[in-house]
């Protein structure tokens, strides 16, 4: 009976032109953005997604590429979302601000995300989508699973923390407001950028770097295996000459700030657990 | 002793029949004259001559061996070429300039050495350029580049001068200084086949002379015999009169004679 | 060799290793000179030392290597074509070059070796000069030479990005500066080795080409007449300028105008003649980059500036000046 007043009530808010009602879950959910497609495919159930956006199924940017395989996609152009004809469209912090302002204009429901660059921020993300997709026992299990990696992540820590930096191509880093900053932090690490005052965009040329000498250098190349001048960069004797280590991490965790996040947490974790272990007494 | 001999030479250019089975010969001491109306041929002889183009039919043969089989150092050594309206891309110094009619001489990382230098500075003397040894030879003067030219050809030190209008834009005085240099090259042993306008100018130098008409050489000998005025009315289809004076023969202008084909003419 | 083209020659060996320290010393990093010398000397495994040895070595060797090639080319093409205006960027060899290399070097054709990039960037050189003479004819005006240098260059360019937007590579795409541009930052020793022999061979072409040149400057008929094989001069100037710029480009990226400049200044001190030129066309190219990729470094804080951008700084606008300098003498 619930089910048939929630039904009835969606159906005058269609036909009100779209404007959902608060205690109506969407049935017709677009994402048009990588990192709210993450979010959708984990909380929402299967019959609510309508479509997601063409990245969902890389397997080198999208943690869910598997689960969003059979589903429809799309390029995140106006025209095709309205054909859609959605309840819901969840928009990121890259989205074309015209097509969002359009699909707006048109009386649809577009909720922006913003770029989660440290857990707290992913926790009030998760628990939002969640609330706007009626799952919110769902979001509350993802947090609580991401929380527990994080504290057994962060139970051993020592009091001298080694230094590590994210290493980009061209010498790009990222120092304190960055989400590389948040998983080096939450996995024991000293961030080399933020010692040095950098924001979240930085450069440190080659030669500063080997001047450093950070125990731990880390970058995003973990799954692109095809030839560029940024793999290549990688094969620079001055980077396999240094005495620290290199942890290539899978691009997905660079791409967007999300529960599985504390997977990459992990692995930074992991090898700051090796690096301890080796440390002269 | 050489002799250039050209037998039958057939040459088309774009197509077109420039020269049909033409045959003379040049040897050393000759001072020939090349004359002929605009088009007729004598800038494809010259060419031909020189191994620049390669004739349809026929042989140059120079010594008896073929002038287009010997090795082209080898043919630059024996043959030297002066084309009309030669300048320099570039203001090198004229001194330069001259020096490199020794380059046939010289094996490619070869520096020039003192019998170069002495060449160069017999040619440069013997065209009267030697004060101009440190001028850009952009900056010339008609008259001194045709000088200067002349002098670049005659450092390479080769017997066989072919020299294609050489006097064509200047003015009596250089005229006469350049045909004296050749004339002065002839008699010192070397041979020399020159394209020129001025029948005037050929007959007072030339020990003999071909006239190219029509594809073909219409005569060849003493400018004496061939410049008369039917001869001249027929190849040029000018109406001359000729005086002798001082024991030198001068072509006089009256008129044109109407050709039988009156039109523009053709692109050589 | 005269005395004043030997003294020519010394004062530019002698900038060029005075830019050439002056390039060991510039970086990031303080380094003094003798912690530099000792890098090179007795090298270990200290910081100082890798900088040095892998980071400042390869880039100071390149820069010489590369603008002695493109200072070369240009000083042979300039003779060849017998136009002041002509060198490897502005007849598009050069964009080309990166084409051949980026297309290999993305799709993976090259298979895991290096050493195949320069090849595939002389490939695309030839084509290049090939479609020059094809489009502008051998006795080019400046304009034609001009008009099909831009035409390939353009088409080579944008070829260029084609390629790397179809790369599978998500970096692919951020790094078409580096072809278009040019850039000697972080290569390394694999990448001066790769390069330097491709590059010497073109060197040995074009420097033979030094008599044949100064013939040609009097026109193709009196070159012959003086027994220049021009079909030999032809092939081993497109050969060597290939062979040079090819693998130039295919470590370094296009770098422009190095080779208009470099033989347009010497070439007053050398006489205005073209065999001359060529051989301290090479010491002034090594110069100009060496010069060039100092005041890089010097300005850039942050991400570099491109290479090519300071070249074109200066090269652009020395090209309209020579185009308007030509124009005024023949109007």
């Amino acid at each position: 009976m619930r089910r048939g007043a929630a039904v009835l009530l969606s159906v005058l808010a269609a036909s009100c032109g779209g404007q959902a009602l608060a205690a109506a879950a969407p049935s017709r959910v677009v994402s048009i953005h990588l990192c709210a497609d993450q979010l959708v495919l984990a909380l929402a159930e299967r019959g609510q997604i309508a479509s997601v956006s063409w990245l969902a199924t890389d397997v080198r940017r999208s943690h869910m590429a598997k689960a969003a395989a059979g589903l429809r996609l799309n390029n995140g152009s106006a025209e095709e979302i309205v054909a859609l004809r959605p309840d819901l469209v969840l928009a990121g912090f890259r989205s074309g601000r015209a097509t969002v302002g359009a699909l707006r204009k048109l009386g649809y429901r577009v909720v922006d995300l913003e770029f989660a660059d440290n857990f707290d921020v992913v926790r009030r993300q998760t628990r939002k989508v969640a609330g706007l997709l009626g799952r919110a026992a769902r979001g509350e299990a993802l947090i609580a699973e991401m929380d527990s990696r994080l504290a057994r992540a962060a139970a051993d820590v020592p009091a001298l923390r080694p230094v590590a930096a994210i290493y980009q191509p061209m010498g790009f880093t990222s120092g304190r407001g960055s989400l590389e900053h948040a998983l080096m932090t939450a996995a024991g690490f000293e961030n080399l950028a933020a010692q040095r005052g950098m924001g979240a965009l930085g450069h440190l040329p080659l030669e500063s770097l080997v001047m450093a000498k950070p125990a731990v250098l880390i970058n995003w190349m973990g799954n692109d295996p095809a030839p560029s001048l940024a793999r290549s960069f990688y094969d620079h004797p001055a980077l396999s000459a240094g005495p620290w280590r290199t942890l290539a991490l899978p691009n997905m965790y660079w791409a967007c700030g999300a529960w599985y996040s504390a997977l990459a947490v992990e692995q930074l974790a992991g090898m700051r657990r090796r690096l301890t272990a080796e440390r002269p007494k | 002793m050489s002799r250039l001999e050209a037998r039958n030479l057939h040459i088309r250019l774009g197509g077109r029949a420039v020269l049909s089975d033409l045959s003379f010969q040049l040897g050393t001491g000759e001072l020939a004259g090349l004359l002929g109306p605009n088009a007729s041929g004598k800038t494809t002889l010259l060419r031909a001559l020189a191994a620049l183009t390669e004739p349809e039919r026929g042989e140059i043969a120079l010594d008896g061996a073929r002038v287009a089989s010997l090795a082209p150092r080898d043919r630059a050594r024996r043959i030297a070429y002066l084309e009309q309206g030669a300048a320099s891309q570039w203001p090198v110094t004229v001194q330069r300039l001259v020096a490199l009619g020794r380059s046939p001489h010289l094996a490619p990382w070869e520096r020039a050495g003192e019998s170069d230098r002495a060449a160069v500075a017999d040619a440069m003397a013997r065209c009267d350029v030697g004060h101009l040894a440190a001028r850009p030879a952009t900056e010339l003067s008609g008259g001194e580049a045709a000088r200067v030219m002349l002098a670049r050809a005659l450092a390479t030190g080769a017997e066989i001068l072919l020299a294609d209008e050489p006097v064509s834009h200047l003015d009596p005085y250089h005229q006469f200084s350049v045909m004296k240099v050749i004339r002065d090259h002839a008699d010192r042993g070397g041979a020399a086949l020159v394209a020129l306008h001025d029948l005037t100018l050929a007959a007072r130098f030339c020990d003999r002379v071909l006239l190219l008409h029509e594809g073909g050489i219409a005569a060849n000998g003493t400018p004496d015999d061939i410049l008369t005025p039917e001869m001249i009315a027929r190849v040029f289809s000018v109406d001359a009169s000729l005086t002798r004076q001082d024991g030198l023969l001068h072509v006089v202008q009256r008129g044109i004679v109407g050709r039988a084909d009156d039109g523009p003419g053709g692109g050589v | 060799m005269t005395s004043r083209t030997g003294a020519l020659y010394g004062f530019l060996a002698l900038a060029v290793t005075g830019l050439a320290i002056l390039s060991f010393m510039t970086g990031p990093s303080a380094l003094s000179a003798g912690s530099v010398w000792s890098a090179l000397v007795a090298p270990d495994a200290s910081p100082s030392s890798i900088i040095v040895r892998e980071i400042r070595l390869p880039r100071t060797l390149l820069a010489i290597l590369v603008g002695a090639s493109l200072g070369l080319s240009g000083a042979a093409l300039q003779g060849l074509l017998r136009n002041p205006l002509a060198e490897p960027g502005i007849i598009g060899a050069s964009s080309s070059a990166a084409f051949g290399t980026a297309l290999v070097f993305y799709f993976g054709l090259a298979g895991s070796s290096l050493a195949v990039l320069p090849a595939a960037g002389m490939t695309g050189a030839m084509l290049a000069v090939g479609l020059l003479f094809a489009l502008a004819g051998r006795d080019a005006t400046p304009l034609s030479l001009i008009l099909a240098g831009v035409a390939i260059s353009s088409f080579a360019s944008a070829l260029t990005a084609l390629a790397i937007n179809l790369a599978s590579s998500a970096y692919a795409a951020l790094e078409i500066t580096f072809w278009l541009l040019g850039s000697l930052a972080d290569r390394t020793m694999a990448h001066a080795a790769i390069a330097a022999p491709a590059m010497a061979a073109g060197w040995v072409l074009l420097l033979s080409c030094g008599r044949g040149l100064s013939s040609l400057s009097l026109g193709e008929d009196t070159a012959k007449s003086l027994g220049v094989s021009l079909a030999s001069l032809r092939a081993r100037i497109v050969l060597g300028v290939a062979l040079a710029v090819g693998a130039s480009v295919s470590v370094s990226g296009a770098i422009g105008f190095v080779g208009l400049i470099v033989p347009h200044l010497l070439r007053p001190a050398v006489g205005h003649d073209p065999g001359r030129l060529l051989g301290v066309s090479m010491l002034g190219g090594a110069a100009l980059m060496l010069a060039a990729d100092i005041v890089v470094r010097l300005l850039s804080s942050g991400i570099e500036i491109r290479l090519g951008v300071v070249t074109a700084l200066i090269g652009a606008p020395f090209f309209l000046a020579l185009l308007l300098q030509m124009r005024r003498r023949s109007g």
